[in-house]
């Protein structure tokens, strides 16, 4: 049962179009690295509320924080917890973006199972609501592509003495285990 | 608004503090932590800059009880920011959200703490608080006044919408709760905000949703 929700869940998706992986690009970790926080809500592909709540980073070495996601087109809401931060990084054509990799595992209605998740955050300006942009994409197929949020808001942070990443800095590839940015749909 | 944040404060820190010598009757005064968020300590004159930043997405009193969700806890260290999430939450009988966050972190000239959760559905005195998004922001900057921030959306008392006016301690009163929405208590070092804060007329429940503090 719980094997045809999650097939229900990732098959749709996948017939969308939405691979799970993409074609590497230029995004690294910020030197020196910073940290992102926020949280609100976009709406989803189908219209649903997708709450979030997530920070990410680089601290003493390794790479930090947590990210949460609801999404609310499932009954009981599917949720995306963060249970290791693989990889923070950033896009030289959205500067005012970062993405967070890591595993998580999902429960609720869409079922329960383990994923790797890359979420972007960016921070345009005060107040979030209308500027700020959010998207994540599973290793599912599961994708909301990034877009303006449309409740909360995003906050990027300059780097402190913390803030150091692992050295040598792993590749694209290594921090997010394949998954394109929800930057694009492909 | 700043003697309800004192009394709020009091209740948090004999609660805590009893509950902590409640579980452990061994430890030590120094050791001693109050949950949920403490005032921040009166402007220092040392000359050295003490840090002081912490963000929680709830922070409850029930009956004297003090239960916290996504609790960063304190940062003690502008090498060590703190930072938790949890994607569902709940006080069985008081409230339930989703996508709780907080996080505080520190430089050597400033602290920036933030909290928020969405999907807040809660019950105080029968009376029903509903809001989409939550989240406050606390920003101290060494040398410059403190900043506080909270955005609300989708709020409802009672269910009758609420409009924020972004004003700090907007206070609304509604079937005798007391609700201050972006309740800011400065003091000379920084600021606490409270982006919701609820209490009931017998002072029964007392809850903060959104709570950042950020001092130096």
């Amino acid at each position: 049962m719980r094997r045809t929700i999650f097939m229900l869940f990732a098959i749709p998706l996948m017939l969308a179009g939405t691979l799970t992986s993409g074609p590497a690009s230029a995004h690294f970790v910020p030197a020196p690295c910073d940290f992102i926080t926020g949280g609100g809500f976009i709406f989803g592909n189908s219209g649903q509320f997708i709450n979030f709540g997530a920070h990410g980073g680089c601290k003493h070495g390794q790479f930090w924080g947590h990210v949460n996601v609801l999404d609310h087109s499932f009954n009981p809401p599917a949720h995306l917890r963060s249970t290791n931060i693989t990889g923070y990084l950033m896009d030289p054509a959205f500067p005012n973006a970062r993405d967070i990799c890591g595993e998580g595992v999902v429960d609720g209605g869409a079922g329960s199972f383990t994923v790797t998740f890359r979420v972007r955050m960016e921070d345009n300006g005060e107040p979030g609501v209308g500027v700020d942009r959010f998207g994540v994409r599973l290793s599912n197929g599961y994708l909301q592509s990034t877009r303006i949020i449309s409740g909360g808001n995003i906050q990027l942070h300059k780097p402190n003495p913390s803030t150091t990443g692992p050295s040598p800095a792993p590749t694209e590839a290594q921090m997010c285990g394949g998954l394109a940015t929800p930057e694009q749909a492909f | 608004m700043p003697s309800r944040a004192s009394r709020f404060w009091k209740v948090i820190g004999v609660a805590g503090a009893l509950a902590a010598l409640a579980a452990w009757p061994g430890i030590g005064q120094a050791q001693l932590g109050l949950p949920g968020i403490p005032p921040l300590p009166g402007g220092g004159s040392s000359g050295t800059q003490t840090l002081t930043g912490q963000a929680s997405a709830v922070t409850a009193v029930v009956l004297g009880t003090v239960t916290s969700l996504a609790d960063s806890g304190t940062l003690v260290d502008a090498a060590d920011p703190l930072g938790t999430g949890q994607p569902l939450g709940s006080i069985p009988g008081l409230l339930s959200a989703e996508a709780l966050h907080a996080a505080t972190m520190g430089w050597s000239d400033q602290v920036a703490s933030e909290a928020s959760l969405g999907n807040l559905s809660m019950t105080v005195a029968g009376i029903g608080i509903t809001a989409t998004t939550i989240i406050s922001r606390a920003l101290a900057v060494s040398g410059g006044a403190p900043v506080g921030l909270s955005n609300i959306e989708g709020l409802t008392i009672g269910g009758v919408s609420v409009s924020p006016t972004g004003l700090p301690n907007q206070a609304v009163s509604v079937a005798g709760l007391n609700v201050v929405l972006n309740e800011q208590v400065q003091s000379a070092s920084g600021i606490v905000v409270n982006a919701l804060h609820v209490t009931d007329p017998l002072g029964l429940t007392d809850v903060v949703i959104g709570a950042a503090k950020a001092g130096i």
